[in-house]
């Protein structure tokens, strides 16, 4: 046991390590164009006092555009060390061996001790989950908190115990506030839990799961009802939906481009040996390549179509909103078919290079050992409620909203799915080497990797 | 309990009913871009003729501080068509077919972009000329993607004419594309203009 745990704390401050060795590496710390920015300046706002706000300079108008947990998070930190940014980089840092932690309790539940570490070495040390923490972006909290969900479910799931459903409400609502799309994972969760708990326990302990969701979210969505009349978490839906929505009324004729774009990424950094990506190229800009139309252009040039029109009102949200379910009402076929390459956009890495090489192969590798967990049906109640989040988020991400970074707060469940065969042959490894040791200690050696 | 029950409904009724949004103040600030977004906001509320106001003088003015020309002008255009300066709009949006002509074609403005800004802009300018014939060449155009707006400037057309019924026929065609075919500021006005005379 005590060398399990110092195994853990090892990969948990090598993540955390390396990862504030990458922040140092990279001094920039704002995505110039991104929602970077605006956290900066929400948190400045916050700080100064003048409440929540997208505005820089009076009329300094409340927004509902962003979810508070990340801006209130720098604020904190503002007011505490100034406008430094280097707190913040540290402790996201700290959060990535944290989250790498998680990922091994998640892991060890699932697959076993040996599936668990590995799960916590593929996650903590993968250079993208390190790169992130670096930048002023929601995504190295969210996925501290969304894997600290997921292992605080699979608790409570085991032992029944009313303080572990009420904690992963809490961490869900948490979550949430630092993006909307976690909102949605308290069905899948709800649902497992569900139907895990015994039949009398079960209306109380849910009830408790809920209360801890609704009053994290409560005082966030009552104020944007009286501010807004909006009884929402975040204002942004109409601008996702109608990025993703608006392809589907492309003609037929788009579809062979979309698919060879959607195979080379599948199969990127690969496809790139084969066929470069500047053979995708169509005109003298970095931006001009086939590849790049698939998964940004496009969207973009839809989104400036319509900016004119719904810009100017009082909600554009609900004008992008009204607009992209305009798109879905009449190109129902289009908008399922889009699903596919919204898939693969959010599974695959774009650009070639060595990240893609270890993202792909990360994902190439869950995937395959997800689907034969599936066929071979070992699968327990921990598995259900793991994949029935995974499959979840994907959906939600696929049927609203689609960027490759959406895909990392998935990664340490990936890394689980992809532990399983390396934890395998580890085992494998490990057996072949104390039989040729001598048999007696081939046994000691399977009882303590197992 | 009940009348704190009634009460309570009471309350969510009249928080959750949805109320007219005020009208913004004019900006501080006094630069052609700041002038221009409370235009378009303005254009947006269906008021063409405040927004003249404030998308005259830049016009009068040059257009270097101006992120869009060719927006800009289209803008302008609209404006004037809805408040009734038919050879201005004509005008404006002459010089913004220039002004999208000089407008580089890059990843994220395609051809298909221009395509549909230029049918937008030649409707502006049909309706404004009172050429109900390119109007309907328009609407029959639908390549790369259907103007609505060509649709609902046909029925703006027929109802200044009087002729109420083939209005109602343009607008109904128009509610069939909208919003996703409708590219101008006041679309959302335009919207209720044409359920209100569908009716």
């Amino acid at each position: 046991l005590t060398r399990r745990r110092v195994a853990l704390f090892v990969v948990i401050t090598l993540a955390a390590l390396q990862a504030f060795a990458f922040a140092r590496l990279n001094p920039d710390r704002l995505v110039p164009g991104t929602d970077s920015e605006q956290y900066d300046l929400m948190a400045r706002q916050l700080a100064a006092g003048t409440g929540l706000t997208l505005d820089a300079q009076p009329p300094l108008e409340p927004t509902l555009f962003r979810e508070p947990g990340y801006p209130l998070l720098v604020a904190a930190a503002y007011r505490i060390d100034g406008f430094n940014l280097e707190p913040i980089v540290d402790l996201q840092a700290l959060m990535v061996g944290l989250a790498a932690g998680f990922t091994a309790l998640i892991g060890t539940r699932l697959f076993g001790h040996v599936a668990g570490l590995s799960a916590a070495v593929l996650f903590g040390l993968n250079s993208e989950v390190s790169h992130y923490a670096h930048w002023l972006l929601t995504e190295v909290p969210f996925v501290f908190l969304l894997t600290a969900v997921i292992a605080l479910a699979l608790r409570a799931q085991a032992d029944q115990r009313r303080a572990d459903f009420l904690s992963c409400g809490i961490g869900l609502g948490l979550t949430a506030l630092v993006r909307v799309i976690a909102a949605g994972l308290i069905i899948p969760i709800g649902l497992a839990l569900a139907f895990t708990s015994p039949r009398r326990q079960r209306s109380p302990r849910l009830a408790l799961l809920v209360v801890g969701f609704a009053v994290i979210l409560a005082p966030w969505v009552v104020r944007n009802v009286v501010l807004f009349n909006a009884p929402t978490i975040s204002g942004r839906f109409g601008v996702n939906l109608l990025r993703r929505s608006a392809r589907a009324a492309e003609p037929l004729s788009a579809y062979p481009d979309w698919l060879v774009a959607s195979a080379w990424m599948a199969a990127n950094p690969v496809s790139n040996l084969v066929y470069p990506i500047s053979r995708f190229q169509w005109g003298p800009d970095y931006e001009d390549n086939l590849i790049w139309d698939f998964h940004v252009n496009e969207m973009v040039s839809y989104m400036r179509r319509y900016e004119p029109v719904c810009q100017p009102q009082p909600d554009p949200d609900d004008c992008y909103a009204s607009i992209g379910m305009a798109f879905v009402r009449a190109y129902p076929v289009g908008y399922v078919a889009q699903s596919f390459f919204a898939l693969v956009t959010l599974l695959f890495a774009p650009l070639p290079g060595p990240q893609a090489l270890e993202h792909n192969a990360l994902v190439w590798l869950g995937l395959i050992a997800g689907v034969a967990l599936l066929v071979r049906r070992r699968l327990r109640a921990p598995h259900v409620l793991v994949l029935l989040t995974v499959g979840a988020y994907l959906a939600a991400s696929i049927l609203v909203d689609t960027q490759q970074r959406y895909l990392m707060p998935l990664l340490p469940l990936f890394s689980v799915l992809a532990a399983v065969p390396i934890a395998h042959v580890l085992r494998s490894a490990a057996m072949r080497l104390s039989q040729t040791q001598g048999q007696p200690s081939g046994a000691a050696t399977q009882s303590r990797i197992s | 309990v009940r009348a704190f029950l009634v009460a309570l409904a009471c309350l969510c009724v009249a928080g959750c009913a949805p109320r007219p949004s005020a009208l913004q103040p004019p900006p501080l600030d006094t630069s052609p871009a700041a002038q221009w977004t409370y235009a378009a906001y303005l254009l947006g509320r269906g008021d063409p003729a405040t927004a003249r106001t404030y998308l005259e003088p830049i016009a009068a003015g040059s257009l270097n501080a101006i992120s869009d020309p060719s927006l800009f002008l289209r803008d302008l255009a609209e404006a004037r068509l809805f408040s009734g300066d038919s050879p201005g709009a004509v005008a404006a949006a002459r010089q913004a077919a220039d002004a999208l002509a000089r407008r580089p074609t890059t990843a994220q403005f395609r051809p298909d972009d221009r395509v549909v800004f230029e049918h937008t802009l030649e409707a502006l300018a049909a309706a404004a000329s009172d050429d109900a014939t390119r109007l309907q060449q328009l609407t029959a155009d639908a390549n790369p993607a259907p103007v609505a707006d060509a649709w609902y400037l046909l029925g703006w057309l027929q109802e200044q004419h009087g002729d109420a019924v083939t209005a109602r026929t343009d607008y109904q065609h128009y509610l069939g594309l909208a919003p996703r075919s409708t590219f101008l500021r006041e679309a959302s006005s335009m919207r209720s203009h044409a359920q209100a005379m569908s009716l």
